[in-house]
């Protein structure tokens, strides 16, 4: 099957764009459905990423322009042709917003959106879902590699891609399609290299301090310095600025780069196994760690984590906004089995690499010299 | 002509110059010194809407176009603009046009003709003599120069009709000698204040009676009224009366005050306490369609307090009103409350004022506010993209009022965006469509919304944090050589105060800035807030379906919450030809739809149906249905 074309949705992504490079790279033949994006043809991001990856292509993708939420993904006759044949689907487009009133969207990406991938494939063999570890929605505990029956979500993400496994098993069992289900953790960047394409999740908080740290340190040194003592904050003598903030610390957040996860899902798809996989890090992280990292390596101090000692004050209610969303992530009780996972990858000595200091400065360096993606044109 | 002051290297080129003129949209800003920065002084001293710029936006286009001829009254035109540039600060504040270039190129194509041609000299006739003795010669005339400045209107139902004569009378006395010598001579005449001209109603043939010079304001504050002259501007009004410590109920800051009551009564976001029509009105004096005088509360005068939908209004021309001052506090201030759905902002407004909770209230739309708050179109498309896409604010209920009723707004508000915050997202609009700031914002959304979390109490200073609001960052997205301008302007605490923006209302002419625009008003019944939205839905389905852009504007509830004034517009090119079209076909489909509501439920009053009729009592319209006479 290795020479004949797979089918990658969402390539422009971040999760898809990594793995569309790795199997490009590979010599894999590949069809690409990327939707275009502002004055970019769908080519010319494809362009840009393989570019952005330094990957040169063995076989030159064929590039579909594609809008996986629309009737028939939008696609026309001749595009509706060359689908129809495909053997693999490598299914990674997604809408990632947690946002309660993008829910309609969000649905219309992750569950037509597959309904519409499955149609346009009647002939795929194997098909390769991206899921998240965090479909398995409220619970807490250990979360096993097998569809899970959660009693509520923290977000209508959870809910959906809960809701698309469900579905996916649904159309792959009354087809007769082999189906293999990832479950990635929360991902960052390329531990190596620190290249990324999307600056979320981990990412938000460690924006969102740096932008304060340079509009209160523009404040203090160009101005009065009247908000940055309104927020309490101020500068030290080593030029560094004090944000007063506490970061709830109980529990876990389970990080994975993005290089792991791509040799995790090639050699699950090698394999040839099909079912749920986790693609998780077996060590977590902490948020202490993670406030631990941006103190030394970006001029912030004042960073305290625990749950009793709470600051007030302004910037202690921002935080405190974004941490009740994305306090199931950072806060984590759940911890995920990957025991499927790992009986493919420890033979073949592929492990999940540690977020220490350096690969957080990696990362994290990596965002601001690209201004946050601003100046990654994929 | 050596007294033309101008710069022919700087001149805008023909083509550039015609453009800009023929987009003129007629809002007469230009008229009122709304930045206190002075008046075009020839206007003022001229008084014909000729001589102001909206009126040499005309003019050059219409010379450009040798529509009209080169006159000694178009030379004169000209000589009396000393291009002092006043027009091009207002112009581009409300439009972003730049008249000045304009007039820098008529100047100097009038300067290139006489080099080989003599102006024409337009002979009077025995009626413009007539005139003349009546007002004075300077203040009657048949110059096509001043008449073509009354022949033009964006409305997309009107085509140009040049009048045959201008005449602006100084009194009361002098509009009756007119009109009667119109009735012996039999001429037609049309009646307009120096105002806007936008909706098509005041363009005629023959004589065009501008009521400009009538521009008498007498305070009684021991009554608490004012008599206005029929040439008041409702900005002029309000500035006299606030210097005075009071304030009136009034709308478009250019349009004459008299007119504005006599077209529809008037309504602003302080209907809601000021009320509206005959509310406000203690007397008014008219000069009837017989040219008699008679004022309302004369026991024999025509009852135009009455109303009935079929009937026309009753002819006469208001030369002076008197009107009510309500009195100001000094703990008045605004908040504004932010909603992702109409029926929660309207339920809330119809809440505040069932309970008179509040001066002024308004629902406007995110976009419509969008566009009066951003100095530039572009300004305003980063606006309004960041209250949809990423604060997910589609409405924002704006209550004015003292320290009593703004604690009570609180009180029953989901979240407030209090005035300080609205300043600094005002100075701060630059910063918001920075890509940083935009993931920021939606890096918090979740179950809360992001406005939620803004609007709490102590977001303030991270607010002004990370966006660094200031005149100056406000100002950088203007034309250059604007810039210190603008941020000379916004360092004025008042162009960001809701409370002063909405007493004089001189932001709201910005609606117009990417295009003409349609006004649909209609009173709408507040128990039936589904049928609001089901007419909002109506209207987006015609802008939809007709291919023309149209939003929601505003909502005001009046007399305790039980009647809303709504407004809708569409918007046009009004040189587009092609745009013209659609939006003829969108206002009959509009009109067609208007009219299937009010059959359904009889208490949907379009405006239309009020036209000319402002000076009735509001109850006689709006609750006819309970009325004697059933009309």
């Amino acid at each position: 099957m290795k020479n004949s074309p797979i089918l990658i949705t969402g390539a422009t992504g971040f999760i898809g764009g990594f793995l569309a490079g790795e199997l490009i790279k590979r010599g894999r033949k590949t069809i690409l459905t990327v939707r275009p994006k502002g004055n970019d043809t769908a080519r010319q991001r494809v362009e840009n990423l393989l570019k952005f990856l330094n990957i040169e292509a063995k076989h030159e993708p064929v590039v579909i322009p594609a809008e996986i939420d629309k009737p028939g993904m939008g696609l026309s006759v001749e595009h509706q042709r060359i689908l129809r044949d495909v053997p693999e689907v490598l299914h990674c487009a997604a809408d990632t917003s947690f946002a309660e009133r993008k829910k309609q969207q969000v649905e219309a990406t992750n569950l037509q959106g597959l309904r519409n991938v499955f149609n346009a494939v009647p002939n795929c063999e194997r098909f390769f879902h991206m899921s998240s570890a965090y479909s398995a929605g409220i619970q807490e505990g250990l979360i096993t590699e097998e569809l899970q029956y959660p009693p509520d979500y923290h977000n209508p993400y959870e809910k959906s891609k809960n809701e698309a496994e469900k579905l996916i098993t649904d159309l792959c069992r009354e087809r007769k399609t082999n189906l293999t289900i990832f479950r990635p953790s929360i991902t960052y960047g390329d531990a190596s290299t620190g290249k990324s394409l999307r600056f979320y999740a981990l990412y938000f908080p460690v924006r969102t301090l740096l932008l304060f740290r340079d509009s209160l340190k523009k404040d203090i040194l160009e101005r009065s310095g009247n908000r940055a003592a309104s927020l309490g904050a101020s500068i030290n003598k080593n030029g560094s600025i004090r944000l007063p903030l506490t970061f709830p610390g109980s529990g876990q957040l389970n990080l994975v780069p993005i290089n792991f996860l791509v040799e995790a899902v090639t050699a699950i798809m090698d394999s040839g196994e099909t079912g749920i996989f986790h693609i998780v890090n077996p060590k977590s992280d902490t948020v202490g760690q993670l406030a631990h990292h941006i103190e030394r390596h970006y001029s912030i101090s004042g960073l305290e984590v625990g749950d009793e000692t709470m600051q007030d004050g302004p910037l202690q209610t921002l935080i405190n906004s974004y941490m009740d969303l994305y306090y199931p992530y950072f806060c984590d009780k759940r911890r995920f089995s990957d025991y499927r996972t790992r009986e493919i990858l420890e033979p073949l000595g592929i492990e999940c690499p540690e977020l220490t200091s350096a690969v957080f400065k990696r990362c994290m360096d990596f965002a601001v010299e690209s201004s946050w993606g601003a100046e990654i044109r994929v | 002509m050596s007294d033309f002051n101008h710069n022919k290297q700087s001149s805008n080129n023909t083509s550039e110059a015609l453009h800009t003129a023929r987009r003129c949209r007629h809002y007469a800003m230009c008229k009122i010194d709304f930045l206190g920065t002075g008046v075009c002084p020839s206007g003022r001293k001229n008084h014909f809407v000729s001589f102001y710029p909206q009126g040499m936006m005309d003019i050059t286009a219409a010379v450009l176009e040798n529509r009209i001829p080169v006159t000694t009254g178009l030379l004169e035109v000209a000589n009396e603009c000393t291009l002092c540039g006043l027009c091009d600060t207002q112009c581009h504040f409300v439009t972003e046009l730049r008249p000045f270039g304009v007039f820098q190129t008529l100047k100097s194509y009038l300067d290139d003709y006489l080099q080989s041609n003599d102006p024409v000299e337009v002979p009077s006739d025995e009626f413009l003599n007539k005139l003349r003795s009546i007002t004075g010669e300077k203040h009657a005339t048949n110059d096509p120069a001043h008449l073509i400045a009354y022949a033009n209107d964006p409305a997309p139902i009107s085509s140009e009709t040049m009048p045959g004569y201008v005449v602006v009378p100084g009194d009361t006395q002098q509009v009756s000698e007119i009109i009667k010598l119109c009735l012996r001579e039999g001429v037609e005449y049309t009646v307009r204040g120096n105002g806007s001209s936008v909706m098509g109603f005041v363009l005629g043939s023959g004589l065009i009676i501008d009521t400009t010079r009538m521009n008498k304001m007498e305070f009684d504050t021991s009554n608490r009224a004012v008599t206005i002259g029929a040439g008041i501007s409702a900005f002029e009004l309000q500035k006299e009366t606030a210097a005075r410590g009071y304030r009136v109920n009034a709308a478009e800051p250019s349009a004459l005050y008299c007119a504005n009551i006599m077209c529809s009564g008037i309504f602003s976001l302080f209907s809601s306490s000021y009320g509206t029509a005959a509310d406000n009105l203690i007397d008014a004096e008219f000069v009837s369609a017989e040219g008699d005088v008679f004022a309302l509360s004369q026991r024999d005068a025509p009852n135009l307090y009455g109303f009935s939908k079929n009937e026309p209004p009753i002819q006469g021309i208001c030369t002076q009103a008197v009107v009510r001052l309500h009195p100001v506090t000094d703990d008045e201030s605004a908040i504004a409350v932010p909603f992702s759905d109409m029926q929660s902002a309207v339920g809330y407004a119809e809440k505040l004022n069932r309970r008179d909770v509040g001066l002024g209230i308004g629902v406007l739309g995110g976009e419509y506010l969008s566009t009066f708050i951003s100095p530039t179109s572009e300004l305003a498309e980063t606006l309004r993209n960041v209250f949809h896409k990423e604060l997910g604010i589609e409405y924002l209920v704006v209550v004015l009022g003292n320290k009593h009723h703004l604690e009570a707004a609180r009180d029953m508000a989901p979240v407030v965006l209090e005035q300080e915050v609205m300043r600094a997202l005002i100075l701060g609009i630059p910063s918001l469509g920075e890509e940083g700031i935009i993931q920021f914002l939606r890096g918090m959304e979740g179950k809360a919304k992001p406005y939620e979390i803004l609007a709490k109490p102590d977001m303030l200073p991270i607010i002004e944090t990370i966006l660094d609001p200031s005149p100056e960052q406000l100002s950088d997205a203007v034309d250059s050589d604007l810039k210190s301008f603008y941020a000379k302007l916004y360092n004025r605490h008042e162009l960001t105060d809701m409370l002063w923006l909405n007493t004089f209302r001189i932001v709201s002419s910005r609606m117009g800035r990417d295009g003409h625009i349609v006004a649909f008003i209609l009173y709408v019944p507040l128990d039936n807030i589904p049928q609001v939205e089901e007419i909002h839905k109506g209207f987006q389905e015609v802008a939809h379906t007709n291919g023309v852009r149209g939003e929601f504007g505003f909502l005001t509830p009046i007399d305790q919450g039980a009647m809303g004034v709504f407004e809708w517009d569409l918007y046009l090119d009004h040189t587009n030809p092609e745009e013209v079209g659609k939006m003829q076909k969108a206002m009959e489909k509009t009109g067609a739809m208007l009219d299937r509501f009010s059959q359904k439920d009889p208490r949907v009053l379009w405006i239309r149906d009020v036209f000319n009729k402002g000076f009735a009592r509001k109850e006689a319209y709006l609750y006819h249905g309970a009325s004697f006479s059933k009309v």
